[in-house]
């Protein structure tokens, strides 16, 4: 027999370091964007569903929310339909809805069977069950030289959430798990991009944290150095100054509303690191870039109050 | 050298605390701070923890920097507490702390005084620094990972 990396007393050691963390967290609401290789590669598929159905019987309450685009994009392909991206949004009439649909809901129903395979009690949902995401056709704002907005077809956009559903499924041991389909008044299904229906739904349950995995190690500087903490202000500051682009956009878009809205930590987390959430969520350091809202505990400024006649001598 | 090891000493720097909160750190602190400094344990304490009331001071990631003013104390003093268990200090990220760095200053604070507090947040935003104080397992190897700080880029 091979010598274990870790010993038993070690392995003892380890679990009992994550006491405070389980404790401290207990009963708390997470929200996570699943997506990204940790939803393609069969092993990462595996740790993280082990590590959802762990958080919850460790007594969190982790919400999935995934979307599918890659797999979206393989089946169009086979049928032979061309995707078709304006502005990020893909383009989407009825034929191409149909094949949303049916992806995500096959996606759905794999990462539902995988969580339950590993002892969680996972329940697949769609945003038309009991009508809980409230969705309206998404009209883009006019640009430059348009006469009239830009027609997206089916892109949804959320009008609200209606936590109930995943509040109750949620308070009796169930992990609810969110294709991102919401419904308008017309009983219409709309395709909505998934990072802004788990932005919502975070702020909407006032999650103690939202973690988006990405394929990315982070946010990234000007430099390519990872940030580890940033606050909701400096998001503003790294988008309008161009050093986050692409797909982190419609991330730190939606990162920075759900921070600004109730949700007390907002983690954009590297999925490609195997156990990337028991990291996040049950160490002191993360993998990844964590965003906390401005008016968060602001140590320095607080201390130079605490310190008061520096103020007084300075004016 | 830099602003927090000139107050730091390996004398002053407790591995494997046990504690179950926030209260029981600063009661050590006091304790550990009062040894040195001829101090009234309880004072020091209390000091801390009117501190805290205003806002934690924990600054996530496991790691915090308790400070106070204090009536008496001729120049800032630090002293560094490692517990066996993390505790929750309230710190933004909802994460227990595990790394304190206590540090008083005289009552007529000064910039220099701000200036080191300061500095020791610099630090422990710095992952690298973090991760190189983690694995410290003896008061000397913590006091120079502090003296060692800013570390060199890899």
């Amino acid at each position: 027999m091979s010598t274990p990396l870790v010993s038993l007393a070690q392995k003892a050691q380890i679990l009992s370091d994550a006491l405070p963390f389980i404790r401290g967290f207990h009963g708390k609401t997470f929200v996570i964007k699943y997506g990204g290789n940790a939803m393609t590669e069969p092993a990462l598929k595996g740790a993280f569903a082990r590590d959802i159905a762990m958080l919850r019987l460790v007594g969190m309450n982790p919400i999935v929310v995934h979307g599918g685009g890659p797999q979206i994009n393989e089946l169009l392909d086979t049928l032979g339909v061309k995707a078709i991206f304006r502005r990020g949004m893909r383009v989407t009439d009825e034929k191409t809805m149909k094949v949303v649909e049916m992806v995500l809901g096959e996606l759905n129903q794999e990462i539902v069977g995988l969580i339950n395979q590993n002892g969680g009690k996972a329940v697949g949902l769609n945003g038309q069950d009991a009508h809980f995401i409230h969705a309206k056709k998404m009209v883009p704002p006019l640009m430059e030289g348009e006469t009239e907005p830009l027609d997206l077809g089916l892109v949804g956009e959320i009008e609200r959430i209606d936590a109930d559903l995943v509040n109750n499924l949620s308070a009796d041991g169930y992990i609810p798990v969110i294709m991102p389909i919401g419904v308008g008044p017309d009983g219409e299904a709309y395709n909505i991009n998934a990072d802004l229906v788990a932005g919502k739904l975070a702020e909407t349950l006032r999650a103690e944290k939202l973690l988006m995995l990405t394929n990315a190690t982070g946010v990234l500087d000007r430099d390519g150095r990872l940030l580890n903490n940033i606050c909701a202000a400096d998001i503003e500051r790294l988008s309008q100054d161009g050093t986050v682009h692409g797909g982190m956009l419609p991330k730190l878009d939606a990162a920075l509303h759900a921070v600004r809205h109730g949700v007390r930590s907002v983690h954009v987390v590297d999925g490609r690191v195997p156990n990337a959430l028991l990291l996040e969520v049950l160490t002191s350091e993360g993998v990844g870039t964590t965003i906390l809202p401005d008016d968060a505990p602001q140590f320095l400024a607080i201390s130079r109050r605490y310190l008061g006649h520096l103020e007084r001598d300075a004016t | 050298m830099n602003r927090v090891a000139a107050v730091l000493s390996a004398e002053r720097i407790r591995m494997g605390f046990s504690a179950v909160n926030k209260s029981q750190v600063l009661d050590e602190a006091g304790r550990l701070l009062a040894s040195f400094e001829g101090l009234e344990p309880g004072r020091i304490t209390a000091s801390l923890m009117a501190r805290e009331r205003l806002g934690s001071t924990g600054l996530g990631s496991g790691v915090a920097i308790p400070h106070a003013r204090l009536q008496g104390l001729q120049h800032a003093v630090a002293a560094f507490i490692r517990l066996s268990f993390a505790v929750d200090f309230d710190a933004p990220d909802g994460k227990p702390v595990s790394d304190a760095l206590v540090l008083l200053v005289p009552e007529q604070a000064t910039e220099e005084h701000l200036q080191i507090l300061a500095q020791a947040a610099e630090m422990f935003a710095d992952r690298r620094f973090r991760d190189q104080l983690h694995k410290q397992v003896n008061a000397p190897g913590v006091y120079q990972t502090f003296a060692d700080w800013p570390m060199t880029a890899e």
